[in-house]
């Protein structure tokens, strides 16, 4: 009774062929994005050096190079501008960069909505909130270091925002979609509440606030840097060693439960850890939205999307894009360095707009 | 003993019950089962739950195995089971697609891992697909990637809730003897939800039919299929026929009064 179809469907299996011809093939991919992974780190550290040497003061390639292997040669000018400007800027731009590209690749994944991010899930938003009240009340702690204070509290909020989409996304059964309304409906409220703080705050904490909300580096010192560099590198083993349960869940939801994946778990862990590592890298340099959104398409246009070479291609393209930005921040106006939320926009959307436009016409 | 045996399973949405006490004698090794109903009748409520996927009570034992008694990791094994929506057009290569299904299940070293997908895409005859990008390829190639991602697990059941709906003729065939040939090879049992009656009469040993959530009748294809269920099942008139070849077919007259 049972019928047979006699074309297209057979069986090569059956027809003793030599095993991994699919693997070797396969290899070739993973060859390319290997390369692809090479090139971004070789561009990353061009562009670090790039973004030390740029700057206001000129600084020879020699002298920074025999400057890092013994400090204490230096001239004093070259010395501060080397260690207080330019290496903590250079390397905050590229830790912030990869926090952010990371932590958007993560939540674009778990929310199945590429335009989910640090920015648009409301946790920038919500640090420009807990640094604006700071600024506005101008309150102070005796017990707390004074400088500590703004970026503590732009942490917290920022950490309150996380643990707000958290819980939402714990009551959703399955709404993906509606923890990103809610992200969205969550900066709509946040930007009322810091409009209302800049109604009533004077001309300087105004213009304090406008500026925190741009993004800088300019804040940049080396115990904020350790504590950026610490948390992500917790966070990328973490992520990492979830690679194959994300794969899985690009190749559909309900496929991936099918495969024994607990996705809600899944999302709220994995949701909570990225907002927590982009609280961290926006708490310290205020506003920054672009590259949390972009870096993670950056990385899929070229690395397509199995999370072995998509998470790490998102932190080097968020790490490549605020490294360009700084170094744009610095030469677009000679002598004067442009706000770096500004700036990552013009660097990022024309390189994504490129990759974008490429692929459409490779296709 | 070995086959499929479900005796008392329910099974539901929160507070609402959609499958009660249904039971289903011994489903023999390598037999395909047809799971027909109308919509919303419990075809996919009963295949996730036998799956264990969601809340369900009552008995399902595979092979002699409870499998309410084994853990998650080794029911997964046990069960591939192919969810009704097709899997998604993202960048992924077919590839990683079905390797991410492996790893996601099997402990497997790489060299291990890379045999059972190439295995798998061998099985389905879809290899000249595996490094396609999922956004190039069409919905019913899709869904042998889907069913790529249940047979690289080397199940023991597959349960497909209906893998045939949103494919032309072609595919569905494609697909339906796939799971045949594995079946044939391998002594696994599938469970099939399939809208086309005729297309089940064809191909499957055994049918049941379900609706709200109670087993109306269960058997040999051919003493299964009557008007009188195929009345109760969907509410129409319908006659069986039969082709030159013998084979029968049912055709839909109207409404059932």
């Amino acid at each position: 009774m049972n019928i047979k179809v006699t074309q297209s469907v057979t069986r090569p299996s059956q027809m003793a062929t030599t095993d991994r011809t699919l693997a070797e093939g396969y290899s070739r991919f993973v060859l390319y994005r290997v390369l692809i992974l090479i090139l971004m780190v070789v561009l990353l550290g061009v562009a670090f050096v790039f973004d030390v040497f740029t700057g206001p003061a000129p600084l020879s390639p020699d002298s920074v190079i025999a400057g890092l292997f013994d400090p204490a040669g230096l001239p004093g000018p070259v010395h501060y501008i080397l260690f207080n400007v330019r290496l903590p800027y250079a390397v905050m731009a590229g830790l912030v960069g990869a926090s952010l590209g990371l932590a958007g690749a993560e939540m674009q994944t778990v929310l199945n909505n590429p335009l989910a991010s640090p920015f648009t899930l409301g946790v920038s938003a919500a640090a420009t909130l807990g640094a604006a009240l700071v600024l506005v009340t101008g309150i102070t702690l005796t017990w707390f270091p004074q400088e500590a204070l703004l970026p503590t509290s732009a942490f917290l909020f920022a950490a309150v925002a996380a643990l707000l989409i958290h819980l939402l996304a714990k009551t959703q059964s399955n709404g993906a979609d509606s923890v990103v309304l809610f992200g969205i409906a969550l900066v709509f409220a946040i930007n009322s509440v810091v409009a209302l703080l800049q109604f009533l705050a004077d001309a300087d904490t105004l213009q304090q606030i406008v500026f925190w909300g741009m993004g800088s580096l300019g804040r940049s010192t080396w115990p904020k840097i350790a504590t950026v560099a610490v948390v992500l590198i917790i966070a990328i083993p973490l992520s990492l060693r979830n690679v194959w349960k994300l794969t899985a869940l690009r190749a559909g939801e309900a496929q991936a439960e099918s495969l024994g994946i607990d996705t809600k778990r899944l999302r709220l862990t994995v949701m909570l850890r990225a907002s927590l590592l982009a609280a961290v890298a926006v708490c310290f340099v205020g506003t920054i939205g672009f590259v949390g959104l972009v870096g993670p398409h950056i990385a899929r246009l070229l690395l397509g999307e199995d999370h072995r070479f998509f998470l790490p291609g998102a932190a080097l393209a968020g790490a490549l894009i605020l490294s360009l930005a700084s170094i744009a921040s610095k030469t677009i106006i000679p002598g004067m360095i442009i706000p770096l939320g500004i700036v990552t926009s013009i660097v990022g959307v024309p390189l994504f707009l490129s990759l974008l436009v490429a692929k459409e016409h490779r296709a | 003993m070995t086959g499929l045996v479900i005796s008392n399973l329910s099974a539901g949405y929160k507070r609402r019950s959609v499958i009660e006490n249904l039971s289903l004698s011994s489903v023999a090794r390598g037999s395909m089962v047809g799971l027909l109903g109308p919509n919303a009748s419990g075809k996919s409520t009963l295949l996730r739950a036998i799956a264990a996927l969601g809340d369900s009570t009552g008995g399902v034992e595979l092979n002699g195995v409870d499998l309410k008694s084994v853990d998650r990791r080794k029911r997964v094994e046990m069960i591939g089971y192919l969810p009704q929506t097709l899997p998604p057009a993202s960048p992924l290569v077919a590839y990683e697609a079905v390797m991410a299904a492996c790893r996601a299940v099997r402990a497997l070293d790489t060299r291990s891992a890379e045999e059972a997908v190439e295995t798998a895409f061998a099985d389905l005859g879809i290899s000249h697909l595996a490094l396609e990008r999922m956004n190039r390829l069409s919905g019913g190639q899709r869904q042998m990637v889907g069913l790529a991602q249940v047979v690289v697990r080397n199940p023991e059941l597959l349960l497909l809730d209906e893998p045939t709906s949103a494919l032309d003729l072609k595919w569905q065939l494609a697909v339906i003897n796939a799971v045949r040939e594995i079946l044939r090879d391998t002594g696994a049992i599938a469970m099939i939800a399939i809208h086309d009656i005729n297309l089940a009469i064809r191909t499957c040993d055994q049918l049941a039919v379900i609706s709200d959530g109670g087993l109306i009748a269960f058997g040999q294809t051919e003493s299964v299929i009557s008007p009188e269920v195929i009345s109760r099942a969907y509410g129409v008139s319908a006659r069986v026929e039969y082709c030159s070849e013998g084979i029968p077919f049912v055709l839909v007259d109207h409404e059932a009064l």
